[in-house]
């Protein structure tokens, strides 16, 4: 009887599933409203969760080493910009440099009619203070008395013979032939500049009734009728009173300065 | 020619038959389920594997044969021959009214389960040609063919 139970199952199992594999072929070939047919449809919906959680695994982690190769792109960026800004904050630097020359060659040149950049070629060994050549003559427009002064605009000196055609002699002010008029900022305090063939000029003349200090700067006045006013000499080192008069000794700033290269300029 | 050849012959004769009413179908207007008869007469030999099978099969060619979609006839005559299997005892085969009607009823209930599939995916609707004329003319093919005492003989229906 069990016997006849067990085997009556196992028919009806068998038939069961065969009923079962025909709906699966069934529901295989019917197509519904999004084109696909009820199993892959019930197939999707089975392994759509897996799908969705493998998907998703898959963007967290990809975004993390999305975000990992960015940051580290990005410090690498951060680290060329900063380098690249470095270099151009140094161009930058030159160029306000350079800029700031122009300007003043730009000023100097509103200033005067005439400007001439000129080269220093020699200067005389026994004499360092006392005067050089420099590469422009008469060829270039170079004429006696033309006032010589630094890139700063600081006088320098004047031309003087021998002037011939593509080279000529700037006396400086610090030679003890000629003088500059010239007068304290300060307070006005104005006498006739000299040199003494060494690094420093002093005052002739100058009335002791104004005090004068170390420090003070020099400029020219204008009266020698060679130099025109308000150029920057330099400043005072030394004073030293003496009866009436006081003797001060000043440092022209051209001493302390380059003068590979100088101004011509024609004070006509 | 054995009795196991004879049934196999028939059983050709009967599969070539299915394929050719298929194949005229439209021209012939003529619809007779020949290969019902194959399973009436395997699941009336009492082996419930060889039943399944032989439904399954025969159910699966219907489906190519008539509705392109495998698995409805599949499921239908598998549905019938569990049902056959389970009452074939109580069938009495040697009177011919009883065999077309029990053919007739069957295959008709087997048509109606394909035709309720066919209408719930294709809205095809319910054919009198599917539930009525088809299960008559296959029972009267089938008294025709068991009225011959060689195929009685050959079939075991005495």
């Amino acid at each position: 009887m069990e016997r006849e139970t067990i085997r009556s199952q196992k028919k009806l199992t068998v038939f069961l599933l065969i009923l079962f594999i025909n709906l699966i072929l069934i529901s295989n070939s019917v197509v519904l409203n999004n084109n696909r047919s009820i199993l892959q449809n019930t197939l999707h919906l089975a392994a759509y969760p897996f799908q969705a959680a493998f998907m998703k695994g898959s963007d967290f982690i990809a975004g993390k080493l999305r975000s990992y190769v960015f940051l580290k792109n990005t410090y690498k960026n951060f680290m060329g910009l900063k380098k690249k800004q470095s270099v151009l904050k140094y161009e930058n630097y030159l160029l306000k440099k350079a800029l700031n020359d122009l300007d003043f060659s730009e000023k100097v040149k509103k200033k005067f009619k005439q400007v001439l950049i000129v080269d220093i070629i020699s200067i005389d060994s026994g004499f360092p203070y006392s005067g050089a050549m420099i590469n422009k003559g008469y060829f270039s427009g170079i004429k006696r008395d033309m006032v010589v002064v630094n890139i700063e605009n600081e006088l320098v000196g004047k031309i003087v013979e021998p002037i011939s055609m593509f080279s000529s002699k700037v006396r400086f002010i610090t030679n003890p032939i000629g003088g500059v008029g010239a007068y304290i900022e300060k307070n006005k305090l104005e006498g006739l500049l000299r040199g003494h063939n060494t690094h420093s000029c002093s005052f002739n003349y100058l009335m002791e009734n104004k005090p004068v200090g170390t420090g003070d700067i020099v400029i020219t006045s204008g009266t020698d009728r060679i130099y025109p006013p308000y150029l920057k000499i330099g400043e005072v080192i030394r004073t030293e009173k003496k009866v009436l008069i006081q003797n001060v000794v000043v440092k022209p700033y051209f001493i302390s300065r380059s003068i590979k290269k100088l101004i011509v300029i024609n004070n006509d | 020619m054995t009795k196991r050849q004879f049934r196999f012959s028939l059983a050709l004769f009967l599969v070539l038959m299915q394929i050719l009413i298929n194949l005229y179908l439209n021209e012939l207007n003529i619809n007779i389920d020949f290969l019902f008869l194959i399973l009436i007469y395997v699941s009336s030999k009492g082996n419930f594997m060889k039943s399944m099978m032989a439904a399954t099969l025969i159910g699966w060619m219907t489906d190519l044969f008539n509705s392109q979609i495998i698995g409805i006839f599949g499921f239908s005559r598998v549905l019938i021959a569990y049902i056959i299997f389970e009452i074939i005892v109580f069938i009495d085969f040697k009177r011919l009214s009883f065999t077309f009607l029990f053919i007739f009823l069957s295959l008709s209930l087997s048509n109606l389960v394909a035709s309720l599939f066919l209408l719930f995916i294709n809205d095809y609707g319910l054919t009198v040609g599917m539930i009525i004329y088809q299960p008559l003319l296959t029972g009267m093919f089938a008294v025709i063919l068991v009225s011959s005492d060689r195929i009685k003989e050959a079939i075991n229906v005495y």
